[in-house]
């Protein structure tokens, strides 16, 4: 049994492991971060840390727009950021076999599994290659 | 923004039930738990202004899931839902910190009312 | 005269003899003999009996005097009890709270309680009577549920618990133990004392069908009449803070004092060389004095720099007091033995880290240790780094205990259990919401965790080492910069947007009129004293939206490349000291920045890496 958080981006549904998590963020006020790139939001104060926002959506290639009031801090280990979402849904519990790789990568949007729930497609995001990607975001030439 | 409950209930039936009454109502169900363990694991996550907690669960049962939201929280708003004969049991769970009980087969005005109480 | 101004010396020394006098008790049991250390504590209470007086301070000097009649016996020969030690640091405990009335302003508390106390008495903690309540009136209630009710017992517990939100109760029948018995009761009786009126009472429980029947008289029901027993409210015992750190006033060596002057005299020296070579135009006399006032300044920031510094001490004295009244408390034997108190770390960081040595002492002291150990607090300088070690040689933790709590908390996956090391185990105790022991005990127990202590050395750019093995005790290192990157900002505003500009790169600021700034071609200058300056709009450089014209500019005139340029921003909002933390990776390669700062308000901003994001740009 595996417990995820679904959320929306855009048109699509994504999730991650509730075990990848280590809160969720309230509206919390988002402050500007000069010389960012587009995908990045600004930074929030959590508990007198630093954490830049990313704009997840924006990311995987969905168009700009307000936000989910809520955000999604991953735990420490998976980088340390918030994520700005379009809507959290409510946690999932879903039995081991129902996540399945999917045949093509979604490189892009860094996913490799894919849980089919009720016949919607859930994308789950792995943080590894999300931290790769944020890792080209932010090199100086990149993007 | 509307409230937002966490239902815990390891029966499907009682949980879709729960869920009616709080979507109509207005609510938004950010979670559904269906044993103790879960409840907790989704409370600290999620935050919900709201638990219904069913008084026995597996893994970790109702009692031992508010104590520990209680413990994580103390402002924790958690209702328990009993049935009849489970006394002892509702006097152990309003001891450890819940703010009110509901008693099974419960009516949509009787859980309204309580939670108006509760969140008043 | 006024004593106005010397006040705060008198608190800055008093508190110093204070701070010295409670090290030394502490370590003179087990060498009562020490003759140089009771010499000293006469001293001390000499001293502050003496400038007590003359700053006019009764209670405080007839105090002083007191524990000086005091000292002086054990002086003359007198052996020196544990009692007497608990004596004389309850006195020592005195005079810190006179001083902290003092410079409160208020007036000095009372002392005739411990002065007059027979000298084998210890004081009570409970020493003030809780403060009346304003004056709310009492309600007699009487309720009944219906009897259809379901668990009555349980609705009338939350009943009380309602009731109790809204005053206090008194005379309840049935009592709670009866009540939480489980007891088969419908009815219950209270008194009520409440601000607020029958009606708003009976207000409140109007949504209740469970009861059948609720009346509230001003009138007890005419058989009542039970003695008040009331219960003496417990009061925990406060804890015992360190001095602030940052307290206005700091005592500086002389020796630098002197280094001041002759770097001052310097400076005059330096401005007397670059005005004749500017005069005689005699341009590499200029430049030579120029490289050399750069020198100066350094050299003087240096200094101020070490203003700041003070020695670990100031924060482990206090430890040994602590783990003697824990040690005693719980019966156990423990010696603290601290190495490297001597070396000295910016002030700032001493105050951000009291709190979590305070809080792993006492861990080691509650948990660690079972019966008798050494709990050793080591401090040592690592480059630019400086690490503070807390080691005990108790039980040491079990890493797989660990592992199974957190993975019962629902705070890692079993996968992450299994995969986990012991060493990254270890790390578990700092997680939020996780503790090794479930008992909270009166000592350690107070809420605060590793995790806070993990806080507080991240805030300061630290890292936190946790490093134990089963049965050999465990050891914790803070590892921390030497001086925080504390710097002093220029808060800024454009587009209404906060953000910070680095005060050392900045000569000036102006504010403008708008027909001052002239043109040349498409750069925009301003004319300033006898120079041009090139302007820099901050809002084009961050590409924000061109503003409204307005009449005032305000400018900020810093040195970008070697030149001077004035940046244009909408406001100057102020400046600040911050710390500053570094972006997490990878987000620190981002240009723009260096890093970013909270504000004590809780916001955050950014500080603008001036030369490479203003500077590349142009």
């Amino acid at each position: 049994m595996v417990q995820i958080l679904p959320f929306q981006l855009g048109e699509g549904l994504y999730g991650l492991e509730l075990t990848q998590i280590q809160q969720l963020v309230d509206e919390p006020r988002v402050f500007y971060l000069p010389g960012a790139p587009e995908e990045v939001l600004g930074a929030i104060n959590l508990h007198g840390r630093i954490l830049p926002v990313l704009d997840l959506p924006q990311l995987f290639g969905f168009a700009k727009g307000e936000r989910a009031k809520r955000m999604i801090v991953p735990t420490d280990q998976d980088g340390v950021l918030a994520l700005a979402v379009d809507r959290v849904h409510s946690v999932l519990n879903a039995a081991s076999p129902m996540i399945k790789p999917c045949q093509n990568v979604f490189a892009k949007e860094c996913v490799t599994d894919v849980l089919d729930w009720d016949g919607k497609r859930i994308r789950l995001v792995d943080l590894n290659m999300l931290r790769e990607r944020v890792g080209q975001l932010c090199e100086p030439t990149g993007g | 923004m509307a409230n937002r409950v966490l239902i815990a209930d390891d029966a499907q039936f009682m949980r879709d039930l729960l869920r009616d009454i709080f979507e109509q109502a207005g609510w938004d169900v950010v979670g559904e738990a269906e044993n103790g363990k879960q409840a907790v694991e989704q409370y600290k996550l999620l935050k919900p202004d709201l638990v219904t907690m069913d008084i026995v669960m597996p893994l970790r049962s109702g009692i031992e899931a508010l104590s520990d939201i209680i413990a994580a929280d103390p402002g924790a708003r958690v209702v328990m839902c009993s049935a009849l004969g489970q006394e002892s049991m509702v006097m152990e769970a309003v001891k450890a910190g819940a703010r009110d009980f509901i008693v099974k087969p419960f009516q949509q005005e009787q859980v309204e009312r309580i939670v108006q109480r509760v969140m008043a | 005269m006024d004593m106005a101004k010397f006040k705060s010396m008198f608190l800055s020394e008093a508190g110093e003899h204070l701070k010295n006098m409670s090290a030394q008790l502490v370590t003179i049991e087990g060498a009562s003999d020490d003759r140089d250390r009771i010499n000293s504590l006469f001293r001390g209470a000499h001293s502050i009996k003496g400038m007590a007086a003359s700053m006019g301070y009764e209670k405080m000097a007839e105090l002083a005097h007191h524990l000086e009649d005091s000292l002086d016996h054990f002086r003359q020969g007198k052996p020196i009890s544990p009692t007497d030690v608990d004596r004389l640091l309850d006195g020592v405990d005195l005079l810190e709270g006179l001083l902290e009335d003092i410079s409160q302003d208020l007036p000095e508390r009372e002392i005739a309680d411990f002065t007059t106390r027979p000298v084998d008495q210890k004081q009570s903690v409970e020493d003030q009577p809780p403060a009346a309540a304003a004056n709310p009136v009492t309600h007699y209630l009487q309720l009944i549920l219906h009897d259809n009710v379901v668990s009555p017992a349980a609705r009338l517990l939350l009943f009380s618990k309602s009731l109790e939100r809204l005053g206090t109760i008194d005379r309840l029948v049935p009592s709670l133990e009866q009540i939480m018995n489980g007891q088969e009761h419908r009815s219950l009786q209270l008194s009520l004392q409440s601000d607020l009126t029958a009606a708003e009472i009976e207000q409140a429980f109007q949504d209740y069908p469970e009861i059948s029947q609720l009346s509230i008289s001003s009138e007890p029901p005419a058989e009542e009449r039970r003695k008040d027993d009331r219960r003496s409210g417990d009061r925990r015992q406060g804890d015992r803070r360190a001095q602030s750190l940052t307290a206005g006033t700091v005592r500086v060596d002389t020796n630098l004092l002197d280094q001041f002057i002759n770097l001052t005299g310097e400076l005059v020296t330096n401005r007397h060389i670059l005005q004749t070579a500017l005069a005689e135009q005699r341009w590499n006399e200029l430049n030579d004095g120029l490289g050399q006032l750069g020198k100066l300044v350094k050299n003087l920031h240096g200094q101020v720099v070490k203003v700041r510094m003070m020695p670990v001490s100031s924060i482990t004295e206090r430890l040994y007091r602590v783990v003697r009244d824990l040690s005693r408390k719980a019966g156990k034997e423990v010696a603290l033995k601290v190495e490297g108190a001597e070396i000295e770390l910016d002030r700032a960081i001493l105050e951000e880290v009291a709190d979590p040595l305070m809080h792993m002492v006492r861990n080691a002291v509650d948990h660690g240790i079972e019966q008798q150990g050494t709990v050793q607090v080591r401090i040592r300088r690592q480059r630019s780094h400086v690490h503070i070690l807390i080691k005990d040689d108790g039980r040491g933790i079990d890493p797989r205990k660990l592992r199974e709590r957190a993975l019962e908390k629902g705070l890692i996956s079993p996968k992450q259990a299994e995969t986990m090391s012991d060493m990254n185990a270890l790390q578990l105790i700092c997680l939020p919401g996780f503790s090794t022991t479930t008992e909270v005990t009166e000592t350690s127990g107070r809420g605060v965790g590793m995790d806070v202590v993990k806080a507080a050395v991240e805030k300061l750019d630290g890292i936190l080492q946790i490093d134990s093995a089963l049965g050999e005790g465990s050891r914790i290192t803070m590892k921390l910069p030497l001086s925080v990157a504390i710097i002093r900002i220029l808060l800024i505003r454009c587009n209404d947007r906060l953000m910070a500009l680095p005060l050392s790169r900045i000569q000036q600021t102006h504010q403008i009129e708008r027909e001052e700034i002239q043109s040349r071609g498409r750069q925009l200058l301003i004319q300033l004293k006898e120079e041009k300056i090139p302007l820099i709009s901050l809002r084009k450089s961050l590409h924000m939206p061109v503003p409204p014209a307005t009449n005032r500019v305000s400018l900020v005139v810093m040195e970008l490349f070697g030149r001077k340029v004035g940046v244009v921003v909408d406001q100057i909002v102020g400046h600040q000291e911050v710390f500053v933390k570094k972006m997490p990776a990878p987000f620190d390669r981002l240009p723009g920045t260096n890093g970013g700062a909270v504000l004590g308000d809780g916001q955050v901003v950014f500080i603008l890496d001036v030369q490479g994001f203003l500077g590349g740009r142009r």
